[in-house]
């Protein structure tokens, strides 16, 4: 790799470390933190927005829910959600800000795209600038963006309540926890990401397409419209879903080379500050920094693993004799599917922290890297999504991660399990495991049943092992809630729309109710002081136990798919 | 017609959703239950009524 490239990496990972762990503690001071009643940074203020919205939606910020009762407020938070986008996205051709005059999206892209933005998938079956109208982007997707990632964070919160409080009935409010993220937290962000975007260069107007003529005389629409805003949420929430149809290849969505920067330290800050103010409120901040060290060791790895692989470029390429080598003029490596402005080390980072947090946003086609360079990408969603995950969700499948791993160190040596004092039974065991086989179940299941179809072969512009890989890569970024595209398969068909929807619903909310009843379920429970017997879950012995773990859990689950996928293409080469 | 049935199919999830939630209401009530039975914390050294037993094995010393 290049110096440019390291230097890059290295940028990338202090900014994250210095700056993850103070938004960390100011998020765990708006979640609220056990036997610490000190007001929030910003409390008047936000206070101020806040005390008319629970008025006018009849809630009592005061007034806890038990488990079941924040489940079925984030399932019906979600159905409401899906109407009203589906809504708007059939009818935007009776609605304003429409410059394009386009009509109501197909029923069957509706479905996919209502499902994509509330499940925080964001896969795009729609190209932005030629299906949807301003208000379809701005009221429909965008509004998305924020609720679905504040949902997210909700749930993690309450999780953490769970495991933080003792013999309580109680995980806090869904309706609170969903209001205080989006204002206290997500739109503050959002709102100086937006700026520091418009000033390299992002769109943001109300403009329809701008016609101009070329230097050769010929005619070109430009496409404008509301983008930074968009784009801000899209990488902070880690949504993930473009204004344009290439995404943040776009140079109206990811301008410039510093640009690209920014939005990547973006996708990561807020997973990875979830860490920090998951210690805070647990009152272990041991505990945050061990899971925030798992997180950074599994994303690290990926990220140098995919810019080695794209750095050193395509050995086919080398048969033919193409200069792949860095100089003055180029930055090297597999330059296929990626923009000029980035380069191949930028573009593959990118790829493993896009991968890495369930964000989905691509500046670079994914399916044009090198068979491993892709993947990695690939193997990065099958994780889990827990390095560090989105947001709020990543956590949550880090911690069934860690109560997995504590139960299988509590096996070897004939040993209750318990994390954080508190026993790990038979009740919450089920729950993980619950967990664990909901997304292989709709992945594998899914994209085996593509395979046997005509009618989804037909969707395939690869034969062979890539194919397959395309097959896989769709419904694993489906079912992770992550919403990247591999490219080269076209799934905008009744079929892929209809399949990856379920597969995203699946993939969110029977993840999120297992979550939560392990949350309710510890919460019930009386932690015990730690004794010389108890095993430690803060070292660098437990968090190597965990990451053996995550790696076990999806290899066992997933190498048999990727032997005939991107491995047998790398050996093919 | 392709609306009534993608509605439909939503509707259907999320009922199938409650339906889980409520499964899982009673998988972690059902297993509550067992466990305030039992009471026992033999792996802390303590028997059901609380008694400190003779020998209490350490987990990180036998690391």
């Amino acid at each position: 790799m290049s110096t440019a490239s390291w230097l890059q990496l290295v940028a990338l990972v202090a900014l994250v470390v210095v700056t993850a762990p103070i938004l960390g503690r100011y998020m765990a001071r708006v979640y609220g933190t056990e036997g610490d009643d000190r007001p929030a940074p910003g409390d008047r203020f936000f206070g101020a927005i806040e005390r008319p919205i629970y008025r006018l939606c009849g809630i009592d910020p005061r007034r806890e829910q038990r488990w079941t009762a924040y489940a079925l407020s984030v399932v019906g938070f979600s159905a409401a959600s899906f109407a009203l986008l589906y809504a708007i996205l059939r009818f935007q051709g009776s609605l304003p800000f429409n410059p394009y005059d386009f009509g109501g999206v197909d029923e069957h892209l509706a479905f996919n795209t209502a499902v994509s933005f509330i499940t925080n998938t964001n896969w795009q079956s729609y190209g932005g600038e030629t299906t949807l109208s301003h208000l379809s982007q701005m009221a429909g997707l965008t509004v998305q963006n924020f609720v679905s990632a504040a949902a997210g964070m909700a749930v993690m919160a309450a999780l953490i309540r769970g495991l933080a409080r003792r013999r309580a009935s109680s995980i806090g409010n869904f309706w609170v926890d969903l209001t205080r993220t989006t204002v206290r937290i997500l739109l503050p962000l959002s709102f100086v990401l937006a700026l520091v975007l418009v000033s390299q260069g992002v769109v943001q107007n109300f403009h329809g397409h701008t016609e101009v003529t070329t230097v050769e005389g010929a005619t070109q629409l430009i496409p404008g419209g509301p983008a930074a805003s968009q784009i801000a949420i899209k990488q902070l929430g880690t949504n993930g879903g473009g204004f344009f149809n290439v995404n943040s290849s776009h140079p109206f969505e990811n301008s410039t080379s510093f640009n690209n920067f920014v939005e990547n330290y973006a996708i990561l800050l807020v997973p990875f500050a979830l860490a920090f103010t998951y210690g805070h409120m647990v009152r272990d901040r041991r505990q945050g920094r061990a899971v925030f060290a798992i997180m950074a060791a599994i994303w690290l790895v990926m990220s140098l693993g995919a810019m080695g692989l794209e750095a050193n470029g395509n050995d086919r390429l080398d048969d033919l004799a193409v200069d792949q080598d860095v100089s003055s003029e180029q930055s090297g490596g597999s330059m296929e599917g990626k923009e000029v402005r980035f380069g191949p080390a930028a573009s593959a980072l990118w790829a493993a922290s896009t991968t890495g947090t369930s964000n989905g946003s691509v500046n670079s086609m994914h399916d044009s890297f090198t068979p491993l360079g892709g993947g990695i990408a690939l193997t990065h969603m099958m994780l889990g999504e827990v390095s560090p995950g989105g947001v709020g969700v990543g956590l949550n499948g880090m911690l069934i991660m860690v109560i997995l791993s504590v139960f299988i160190a509590g096996l070897m040596v004939g040993r209750t399990p318990e994390y954080l004092g508190k026993k790990i039974q038979a009740p919450e065991m089920k729950l993980v495991v619950l967990y664990v086989l909901a997304m292989p179940l709709v992945l594998l299941g899914f994209a085996a049943t593509s395979v046997l179809l005509d009618s989804a072969l037909t969707s395939q512009n690869n034969p062979g092992a890539h194919g397959l890989s395309e097959i896989l890569y769709a419904f694993t970024s489906a079912s992770n809630n992550n919403g990247s595209a591999f490219a080269g398969l076209t799934t905008s068909t009744q079929w892929y729309d209809t399949t990856m929807g379920l597969a995203m619903l699946v993939g969110r909310f029977f993840l999120i109710v297992p979550v939560l009843a392990i949350a309710g379920s510890m919460a019930r429970k009386q932690p015990a002081p730690a004794t010389a017997g108890t095993f430690p879950t803060h070292t660098p012995l437990f968090g190597g136990l965990v990451v053996g773990v995550v790696a076990i859990v999806a290899g066992l689950t997933f190498f048999a798919a990727l032997a005939l996928g991107p491995i047998v293409e790398q050996l093919s080469l | 017609m392709g609306d009534v049935v993608f509605v439909a199919a939503i509707v259907a999830f999320f009922a199938l959703t409650v339906t889980y939630v409520r499964a899982c209401e009673r998988l972690v009530g059902r297993d509550t239950a067992a466990e305030a039975v039992l009471g026992a914390d033999t792996d802390r050294g303590y028997d059901g009524a609380g008694r400190r037993l003779e020998s209490t094995p350490t987990f990180g010393r036998e690391l």
